[in-house]
């Protein structure tokens, strides 16, 4: 539709140049019969008009929709500009594109962990998450009982309970996989809003039956979309389970960023979480569940959460020892508020070094822009004294970054998600985002957007005060070089900028490889690598705990057969991916009763970590026995009670003294104990509960055998991992007893890579920011000195001819370069001092102002800066001076 | 006022006036650019010193209000010339705007008198 004004415009414009043409004739011709000379009268004609340029751009102005013209025009011109330089323009679209891309990916994690709301819940802003006030322990979970009591307490809010986690599906002849899931409460999915895309949601009435609610993608990938879906089977570690229904497209779960499938009712938590100990239910201080809440109609949040707080407090009344503090409610779903504030800090963290290589890219971009400008100076200076207006150019630069902007912004935009999904560490982690949730949305398009235009205003605005003195005599009589000079001073100062950038994210960068490398070279005290993991939960197929005990024997027996595998052994939990407990420990003799245990264990005796472990547990997990023996399996029931504690325990029990030989007496908190128990051996301290933390933690190891269990974890030593063994274990497992399901096949050091998420996210992305900061830097400097040998061509060769050395030119622009990079590394080094402790939190044994990182970094940085001053400093060199001479 | 010999007033024509001064010049028949310019500037004894450049733009106004209609002609030295003619609108705006004109004329002379007297 445009098309056809423009073209009759364009002949309208023709036809007034013509008029103006005709005007300037007839003016001369009446000039010279007033008997001026023809060259006089032609002036004096043309003097009188003005400019018929700025005639016409007037008459334009009158005749358009004043700005959608313009900026047509503008846009038509801007492009053309960028098509005859094309490698220019394609490197500042992709330079830009990695500085929004970078700055968008954290955006769009932040967007997906801080600000998306819960997609297909109803009414988000009536749900509440139940918490507790910091400092007593972790925030959102609650035992059962507890959850049960608040539930029944309370009027104002509909409260129900989950626990997310992962399990092991088959359905028909497919293999297992691993997928998130919920067990729920029968209110879980009212509570929440959620509809049913098939069949029905769970309700109360589910509470006992083996049936399970499905995800639409679940539906969708593992049956097909098949419309039967309802009333078939789908089997969870090893058990049928019946589905009942699916929920509605949208709706993943209430965790931001991931998808849950499955859906199964609470009870079903022995099957599905196996390493739970029995009795969870009614376990009044074994906190694993969430809480939510739908406020009731008409009932205000605070009403609400008063409410909730006064059962609170009247629970903990009623058991001082399992309960305490406040209680609070808080709006909507996502991250509970201690991980959230320590997401803001890390993402914080993350999206500082991407603003930093931001601007690196902008450095880069307007030292292009500002060579542009150079070379556009004439031109546009040119077009303003032929009455072009300083705002129509204003305009057209605007116009020209925005272009640019917004080619990179959507190059970014698409970039974003990779950068994050090649990382990796974000996606694999416990706050694992999958690739449809970093899919932008709205929120993400305007941020890409801002940012866009932000940087284009940002990168315009130099050029732009550079070009608005130019005065057409100034332009017309200086020579390039002259008009150069004057953006020199702005070029240099935008290498400085970019320089001491890249060395502040390369010093973050340095401190988070640093980090990781000092966490590598922890010796955790137990193997990390080549071990598998896989857990068991007998009582489910109702085996007593002496055959429990049997079929473990019998199964690392038969697993030991397997090629490849080194060694196995079992234990009640296997640090640090399970936490088997804590009893009391003491000296034989100064056991309390167990009433007066049960009161306060916490204050009695010296409290460790215990857990119960198969024959050659430490042989096979690596750990060293200082003094005496480990167990084996004539360590059984019937024999000797025997211990075997570490070295941090040993030291609280007996100080300074040799614990082999000696009794210990370790009570259970109910049922019987063994009485005293023999320390036959001494083992080593580990990083038991995190590799992170190095302050030892006692533990006392006891026997399997003696003290059996129906639930255990099994640990197999091999160089092949998880995924190799799966199958092995899967059926040696069967063939026991094809009844007994596996659970969590898993390699021990992706466990741990796991909860190293932070340290291994910030080393990735600093790292990958790092090195694009650099090399951006670097190649900014580069064409800087190569730019300014260009202008100085004439002056070397001067020099050259008057008997100057080769190296001496080298020398002088190197010195030029290098000068700019120092004054840059330093302005660096003193930006990563002033911002100091920020990284403090993600650090591991490495001072925040590490010596090492402070000197290499800025090192590194001069060491590329002379390289990329060398080789345009050569160039000049050995260029001919006579030619040079002759240049201008 | 000023008479001959003082300097002419130049470049402070309102806009409004230099378009009526365009309409009154057309009343005598069809003109092209050069002659409106010399036009206007003639009969007022050269006081009114047309700024070339503002009357393109103006008579691209007028045009595009219906006041005045072109077309191309053959200009008294036989070149093309763009002609400029008063429409019947243009007419009529005129009349109703010189009576304005006189009146705003006679309002500020009677403001003028009554200083100077």
């Amino acid at each position: 539709v445009r098309g056809i004004p423009f073209r009759r415009r364009a002949a309208s414009r023709r036809e007034r140049a013509q008029e103006l043409q005709a005007h300037l004739e007839m003016e001369t011709g009446d000039n010279i019969a007033r008997g001026m000379a023809s060259d006089e009268a032609r002036r004096a004609a043309h003097l009188k008009l003005g400019s018929t340029t700025g005639i016409l751009e007037r008459i334009d102005d009158l005749e358009r929709v004043p700005w959608v013209d313009g900026t047509w025009t503008d846009v038509r011109l801007a492009l053309r500009g960028f098509a005859r330089t094309p490698a220019v323009s394609l490197l500042m679209v992709a330079t830009l594109a990695l500085g929004i891309g970078a700055t968008t990916a954290i955006f769009s994690v932040m967007n997906v962990l801080l600000l998306r709301p819960i997609a297909g819940v109803r009414d988000e802003a009536r749900l509440a998450s139940l918490e507790r006030e910091p400092g007593q322990g972790i925030v959102d979970i609650f035992s059962y009982p507890e959850y049960r009591d608040l539930r029944d307490r309370t009027r104002s809010i509909d409260l129900a309970a989950f626990r997310r986690t992962t399990l092991d599906v088959r359905s028909g002849g497919t293999a297992s996989a691993r997928v998130r899931g919920d067990l729920v409460t029968g209110n879980y999915f009212p509570v929440l809003g959620v509809q049913a895309e098939a069949g029905r949601l769970l309700d109360r009435g589910d509470a006992h039956a083996d049936v399970a609610v499905v995800s639409d993608a679940c539906w969708k990938t593992r049956f097909g979309g098949d419309p039967g879906i309802v009333g078939r089977s789908l089997t969870i570690n090893g058990r049928a389970f019946v589905i009942v229904g699916v929920t509605a497209q949208g709706f993943d779960g209430t965790y931001p960023g991931q998808r849950d499938d499955v859906w199964v009712p609470l009870d079903a938590q022995p099957i599905v979480m196996p390493r739970m100990s029995a009795g969870v239910m009614d376990n009044r201080d074994s906190r694993w569940l969430q809480v939510v809440g739908r406020l009731a109609p008409g009932v205000s949040a605070a009403a609400a959460g008063a409410e909730v707080d006064a059962a609170g407090q009247a629970l903990a009344r009623l058991f001082p020892s399992s309960h305490g503090g406040r209680l609070l409610l808080q709006r909507g779903l996502g991250l509970a508020s201690d991980d959230r504030g320590e997401m803001r800090g890390f993402l914080g963290l993350l999206f500082a070094g991407a603003c930093l290589l931001l601007f690196v890219a902008c450095g880069n971009v307007g030292n292009l822009i500002l060579a542009r400008a150079d070379t556009r100076r004439r031109d546009v200076a040119t077009r303003r004294a032929l009455g072009a207006s300083q705002g129509r150019i204003a305009r057209q630069m605007l116009i020209e970054g925005l272009l640019l902007a917004m080619a990179g912004g959507g190059v970014g935009l698409w970039l974003a998600p990779r950068i994050i999904l090649a990382v990796g560490a974000l996606s694999e982690s416990a706050y694992g985002i999958g690739a449809p949730a970093l899919a932008p949305d709205l929120r993400v398009l305007v941020f890409a957007l801002l940012v866009s235009v932000s940087v284009a205003v940002g990168f315009t605005a130099a050029p732009l005060l550079h070009v608005r003195r130019a005065s057409l005599v100034d332009a017309l009589r200086e020579s390039a070089r002259g008009a150069a000079g004057r953006t020199t001073r702005l070029r240099q100062s935008l290498v400085v900028a970019q320089v001491a950038l890249s060395v502040t994210i390369l010093i973050g960068a340095g401190l988070s490889w640093r980090t990781m490398q000092r966490i590598h070279a922890v010796a955790p005290g137990y193997a990390t690598n080549g071990v598998v993991l896989a857990s068991y939960a007998l009582d489910l197929q109702g085996y007593p705990a002496p055959a429990a005990a049997r079929f473990f024997e019998r199964l690392s027996a038969s697993l030991a057969a397997v090629p490849g595998v080194r060694a196995v052994t079992w234990a009640t939990a296997i640090a640090p991916v399970e936490f088997g407990g804590r009893r009391s420990v003491f000296h034989v003799g100064e056991a309390p009763p167990q009433a007066e245990l049960q009161r306060r264990e916490e204050e009695l005796g010296i409290r460790a970590d215990v857990t119960f472990v198969g024959p050659a547990f430490f042989e096979t997990m690596g750990i060293a026995i200082a003094r005496g023996r480990g167990f084996t399996g004539r360590d059984r029931a019937g024999t000797q009670a025997v211990a075997v504690v570490n070295e941090a325990l040993a030291e609280r029990l007996w100080p300074g003294e040799d614990a082999i030989g000696r009794d210990l007496e370790a009570p259970p908190f109910s049922g019987p104990g063994l009485g005293p128990m023999e320390v036959v051996g001494l083992a080593r301290d580990t990083r038991h509960r995190s590799l992170l933390s190095a302050t030892p933690v006692p533990v006392l190891y006891l026997p399997f055998l003696q003290t059996p269990d129906q639930r255990a974890t099994l640990a197999l030593r091999s160089a092949a991992g998880a995924a190799a063994l799966d199958a092995q274990i899967r059926q040696r497992t069967a063939a026991l007893d094809p009844n007994v399901a596996v659970a969590a096949v898993q390699d021990l050091d992706q466990y741990v890579a796991g909860t190293l998420w932070e340290q291994r996210t910030a080393e990735g992305l600093f790292g990958t920011f790092g090195l694009l900061g650099l090399f951006l830097a670097a190649s900014g400097l580069y064409a800087m000195v190569s730019h300014a040998v260009a202008m100085r061509t004439r002056e070397m060769g001067i020099r050259v001819a008057l008997g100057a050395s080769t190296s001496g030119v080298v020398r002088l622009v190197v010195s030029h370069g290098l000068r700019l990079a120092a004054a840059g590394a330093a302005i660096g080094v003193l930006i990563a001092i002033a911002m100091g402790g920020a990284m403090r939190h993600i650090l591991f044994d490495v001072n925040p102002r590490d010596l090492v990182t402070f000197t290499a970094a800025p090192l590194v940085v001069l060491l590329v800066a002379l390289a990329a001053s060398v080789v345009p400093a050569r160039r000049a060199a050995l260029a001919d001076p006579s030619r040079a001479l002759r240049q201008e | 006022m000023p008479g001959r010999g003082q300097p002419p007033l130049q470049g402070d024509i309102l806009q409004g006036t230099l378009d009526l001064l365009i309409l009154q010049t057309l009343v005598g028949g069809p003109a092209h650019g050069h002659t409106i310019a010399h036009v206007i500037e003639h009969r007022s004894d050269e006081v009114l010193q047309v700024e070339h450049g503002s009357l393109y733009p103006a008579l691209h106004r007028l045009e595009a209000r219906g006041w005045i209609a072109s077309f191309w002609g053959t200009s008294e030295h036989n070149r093309r010339a763009r002609y400029y003619r008063l429409t019947r609108q243009g007419r009529t705006h005129l009349t109703r705007q010189t009576s304005r004109w006189d009146e705003l004329v006679r309002a500020v002379n009677g403001v003028l008198r009554a200083v100077t007297d």
